[in-house]
């Protein structure tokens, strides 16, 4: 994946802190799936016999609760995306 | 009215219901209201088609059996929609730009279209999906029987029956809805919208049941966890090996199905609705499968001992007395499985009819692709054939398997297969340097294991591959043996083959990708896939035709060179009207620019990299560049080497033609000189002699003296002459003459030619032959001047013709923007090798007969040209014949 | 019985002055105006001077020098020779041929006279 990098001949840079924001914004839409998919692995190193084996109950409610932020988080990412998903710098990926 | 019976009429109407959905929709999109219909809600629920009858029903038969595994399913594609950003986005932008129109199509597109990777693709997705759609069949029969088992019982006869007919009417509405038009962004208004009031019908059915379960039967949220840790379930334990790579395989799956493929990338309308569906999806598949769990638990808990958990979903209702409840939750089920199959036949067919029967019928018919008309009859035809092919091959899957337990487990097996398209997928979209040989490899190394280690043994031991095979391995080889490749044991079937056949298949497409080198389309498709944001449709970072055309320059020259693509570019300005050096990418200039580049690059690649840059496409141009230069090197070694060759002989032709034209010029000039000297002297010669003869002679008559005297009168005339026609050339070549302009007709002038040239001192007549009707044409130019052309060339044929009877032929033609006069005598003309040098000054064709000084010619030419006219020899004509053309704005035709 | 001389020459005019010329002098002057068959004029009449000039119609004045000289019947036959050329290159050529005087014109009457009456007095 090509990292973001000001090439020649891009616009210039007007309002260089909102791009800045959008850039770290668009960071943050890339690590999201990273960070669902270790939250959702988690339950791989949980103890399946013996001492402190959780219930199916409680295991239930954590991954719905994962599956619950990664929606938010993804809802409140893809809002910021659109803003300004008409500005030419949205192709830069 | 019987239940079943019940159950057939809500079934026919919900049929119906969708005819008219579709019916409806197409109707819309035909009005132009298309927005409306493609909402990113409506994207959001297409989606859904991922979710089939296999996972409404067999969710909760899978918790009941394996715990929490059955969210694996989900949570696979839940995490690809949060990955929208860097890989939807892009998989949909290459999807648009492309215009591909299935996975097949991808990936052959990615690797300089190939037909045989796309064939093989979708041979596998064939072999894939078939069972799958036996699976939905078979869905629907079963739960149909369940309803039977109430009032009189569904004999299995009947079963075939339901199923046969289900098939049928699914391949009418997707021949209807599917093939109505072919469109090249393959969209379907119609279907998508059915599809999405299904995935409506799915979750609410679903939904209901659950709150149902949760609330009705087990008294609330908290009862209802407490009765899962007090059920079977008990604490968490999951095979961990199956818990990552399920979530792996399902993730790869929704990539690569092709039905859902169709939905995510082909029937997409706006990129903008990606956005939503990143979030809406995963919502809809949290909700799925939100009740799953409860609803198992309730229903190990009060149904009796053996009964299918694949069948909670509309048993548990059932035994509760909740036949309402019942009938929706069937009707989630039959949309679960009609909303697969409608989609999976459209994408199916339209790779089979795309990758396998449209080469085919065009290498068979010996027309070919010309006649386009056809072409497109064909195309739908095969479309419409390759849909009802792939249902009724499901269909006897489905009668062929007889419904056994084999087709439960068909799902992730056919998930496991399909996966392997997913190394050369994704290497084709984040790596320029995947080959198409790479990409071969890793699919059949991938398909080939996952056949032998997966699909084959899962028709049950002993069908297909041999219990010899399974228990010793293929040729008795241990370490070949179908469930422990290379030994490894202790791994679970699917997870065993899952493993094996990605590493194969991907160790094989990197490693061959390494080692091959790409063609240049495959390095332009590469490098437009790859880095597809750089340039592609962002509406706004193309700006306007200019820009294109000065990428189309700076291409054209690197392959024609700079000096023939800049003429090539300001001649087809010119035409255009264009006020700059630049055209506008017009289609005829495109087609010719296309042909030029052809000649030098071949039709294919010049048509690839035109098309790149006009579509408005992703290539960067430094990509081009790239591929352009190493065509242009080769090229232009070639062509110096050639061109060098061809200038040598050239400037050694020319020096020749040169060096004999110099020699034969000297040769002349001296000869002229001696001529020049002859002509004066001879008759000095006699003025000197008869001048001192009647200086020095007595007694002279006066007859004598007067005799002498006009001899010496004559030659001073004589000598008189020559000095003139002297002067006059050096005049008329100097530009010195001052032209006397005036009206007069052609006639006056050969008239005035004729008379004073057509009869010799010598007194041989020559015979004119004239047309005076056809020499009335008025003239506006120096008579004077013309006239001495005239008498010049009237003059040398009777000098020079050399036959017995001299005639000389003057015809005047008047042609449209000229006259031409033309003397033909009848002589044997001037010889081949003189005719060139005529017109040169002193020349003259033999001393003999010489009776001037060998201006003439040459003075003719000066003054014609001072004319705007020119004289000239033809020499293919039989005799001597002089062509005098005048141009006609100084002749007018007379009134 | 006066010595003859046989004139070779095209140019009509030049021919009636010489003619004049000569003949007021007392020779007998015959002319001929044609190069083709001037050799076998030359044997016919058997002239005690031969005036040939170099430019004629049928035959050059050379050609029909070099056959006098290497015909042995009569190659003591004293030649002038008249030619228009007045190049150096063209007296050479003459005197390699064998002529016994050489004249450029126009010529002097009295010049013409003169080599006449030397030539035949060898």
């Amino acid at each position: 994946m090509k990292r973001t990098t000001d090439r020649p001949g891009s616009p210039t840079v007007f309002h260089e802190r909102r791009t800045y924001r959008r850039r770290r914004v668009m960071d943050a839409a890339r690590v999201a799936p990273g960070l669902a998919l270790i939250l959702w692995a988690l339950p791989m190193v949980w103890p399946q016999t013996g001492e402190g084996t959780v219930s199916s109950a409680t295991a239930l409610i954590y991954i719905f609760a994962v599956w619950a932020g990664v929606i938010l988080l993804t809802w409140g990412l893809s809002r910021l995306l659109a803003d300004e998903a008409d500005e030419p710098s949205d192709d830069e990926s | 009215m019987s239940t079943l019976n019940l159950l057939v009429a809500v079934c026919t109407a919900y049929v119906f219901f969708l005819f008219f959905v579709a019916f409806a929709a197409d109707r819309l999109a035909l009005q132009g209201k298309r927005a409306w219909l493609r909402s990113p809600l409506i994207y959001t629920l297409s989606l859904s088609i991922y979710c089939t009858a296999w996972t409404f029903y067999g969710a909760v038969g899978s918790a009941a059996r394996n715990g929490f595994e059955y969210l694996t399913i989900y949570l696979g594609p839940t995490l690809v929609m949060v990955s929208w950003w860097w890989l939807l986005r892009k998989l949909i932008r290459i999807g648009r730009t492309q215009k591909i129109t299935s996975i097949a199509d991808l990936i052959s597109s990615r690797y300089g279209k190939s037909s045989l990777l796309a064939a093989g693709v979708t041979i596998l997705a064939v072999i894939g999906t078939t069972p799958y759609i036996a699976l939905q069949l078979q869905s629907v029969t079963l739960s149909f029987s369940v309803f039977a088992a109430q009032s009189d019982g569904l004999a299995a006869q009947d079963q075939a029956q339901v199923a046969l007919w289900l098939s049928l009417g699914l391949a009418l509405f997707t021949v209807l809805f599917g093939t109505r038009n072919l469109d090249a962004k393959e969209r379907h208004d119609g279907v998508v919208m059915a599809i999405a009031v299904e995935a409506v019908v799915k979750l609410v059915a679903l939904l209901s049941v659950g709150i149902f379960v949760v609330w009705g039967v087990s008294g609330g949220l908290t009862e209802a966890l407490h009765r899962i840790d007090a059920s079977e379930f008990g604490e968490w334990h999951t095979d961990r090996s199956r818990w990552a790579g399920l979530i792996f395989l399902s993730a790869a799956a929704f990539l690569c199905l092709p039905r859902t493929f169709q939905v995510l990338v082909v029937e997409n309308d706006d990129e903008s609705h990606l956005r939503t569906a990143s979030w809406a999806f995963p919502l809809y598949l949290c909700l799925i499968s939100l009740f799953v769990v409860p609803i198992a638990v309730v229903g190990l808990d009060i149904m009796p001992e053996g009964s299918n958990p694949d069948l909670f979903v509309l048993t548990v209702p059932l035994a509760l007395g909740e036949n309402g409840l019942a009938m929706l939750s069937f009707l989630g089920g039959f949309s679960s499985a009609t909303s697969m199959v409608i989609v999976a036949a459209i994408a199916l067919s339209t790779m089979v009819s795309n990758h396998i029967v449209m080469p085919i019928w065009l290498h068979l018919s010996p027309s070919g692709a010309s006649v386009s008309g056809d072409v497109r009859a064909a195309v739908l035809m095969a479309r419409r054939i390759s849909i009802v092919a792939v249902v009724m091959l499901g269909y006897l899957y489905f009668r062929m398997s007889s419904g056994g337990a084999a087709l439960a487990s068909i799902g992730l097996v056919a998930f496991c297969g399909l996966a392997q398209v997913l190394p050369a997928m994704l290497g084709g979209m984040f790596w320029r340097g995947a080959t198409r040989l790479g990409a071969f490899a890793g699919l059949t190394a991938g398909f080939v294991i996952w056949l032998y280690t997966l699909y084959l043994p899962s028709f049950g031991v002993g069908t297909i591959l041999p219990m010899s095979i399974i228990d010793n391995g293929l040729f008795g080889w241990a370490w070949l043996k179908p469930d422990a490749l290379f030994g490894i044991t202790g791994l679970d079937q699917l997870m065993h083959a899952l493993l094996w056949s990605m590493l194969f298949n991907v160790v094989c497409f990197v490693s061959v990708s390494l080692v091959t080198f790409p063609s240049p389309l495959e390095r332009l498709q590469a490098a437009q896939f790859v880095n597809i944001f750089d340039h592609s449709t962002s509406a706004r970072s193309w700006s306007g035709g200019t820009a294109q055309t000065e990428d189309l320059m700076v291409m054209a020259q690197r392959i024609l060179g700079a000096g023939e693509a800049q003429a090539l570019f300001l001649r087809h300005a010119r035409r255009q009207g264009a006020r700059g050096n630049l055209p506008a990418p017009t289609p005829d200039f495109l087609e010719a620019l296309e042909r030029e580049l052809g000649s030098s690059v071949g039709a294919a690649t010049a048509h690839a990299m035109v098309g790149q840059i006009t579509g408005g496409m992703a290539i960067s141009v430094e990509d081009l560049m790239a591929v352009a230069d190493e065509t242009a090197q080769m090229l232009e070694y070639s062509a110096r080497l050639k061109e060098q060759s061809q200038e040598l002989s050239r400037t050694a032709l020319e020096l020749r033609n040169a060096n004999q034209k110099l020699t034969r010029l000297s040769i002349q000039k001296d000869a002229f000189l001696s001529q020049i000297s002859h002509e004066l002297r001879t008759p000095m010669t006699s003025i000197r002699a008869f001048s001192e003869i009647l200086r020095d002679t007595d007694q002279m008559t006066p007859a004598e003296q007067s005799r002498y005297a006009s001899i010496i009168h004559d030659e001073a005339q004589r000598l008189t002459r020559l000095l003139d026609d002297l002067l006059d050339l050096s005049v008329v070549e100097n530009g010195q003459v001052n032209l006397n302009l005036r009206d007069g007709t052609l006639r006056d002038a050969l008239d005035r030619a004729v008379s004073s040239a057509g009869i010799g001192e010598d007194g041989v007549l020559l015979d004119i032959d004239r047309d005076p009707s056809r020499e009335g044409i008025v003239l506006h130019t120096d008579l004077d001047r013309l006239s001495q052309v005239f008498i010049n060339l009237i003059a040398n044929a009777r000098k020079y013709c050399d036959a017995k009877a001299p005639r000389l032929v003057i015809r005047v033609m008047q042609e449209a923007d000229r006259v031409v006069i033309d003397f033909q005598d009848n002589g044997s003309g001037i010889a081949p090798d003189a005719v060139d040098m005529i017109f040169e000054k002193f020349a003259r064709v033999s001393d003999q007969k010489a009776g001037g000084a060998g201006l003439g010619l040459a003075i003719c030419r000066q003054v014609m040209t001072r004319l705007g006219g020119s004289v000239d020899y033809l020499p293919a004509a039989r005799g001597a014949t002089f062509r005098v053309v005048l141009p006609y704005r100084t002749a007018m035709a007379a009134q | 019985m006066s010595k003859q001389v046989l004139l070779i020459e095209d140019e009509p005019n030049i021919i009636e002055a010489i003619s004049f010329i000569l003949s007021r002098d007392g020779w007998s002057v015959k002319t001929h105006s044609n190069g083709a068959d001037a050799v076998e004029m030359v044997k016919e009449r058997r002239p005690d001077v031969l005036i040939l000039d170099v430019m004629l119609p049928g035959k050059s004045g050379y050609d029909i020098l070099r056959e006098l000289r290497d015909d042995p019947d009569i190659n003591g036959l004293p030649v002038l020779m008249l030619t228009a050329r007045g190049q150096t290159k063209d007296r050479e050529i003459a005197e390699r041929a064998g002529c016994d005087a050489f004249m450029t014109k126009p010529f002097s009457n009295a010049d013409v006279l003169e080599t006449v009456r030397a030539l035949a007095a060898k």
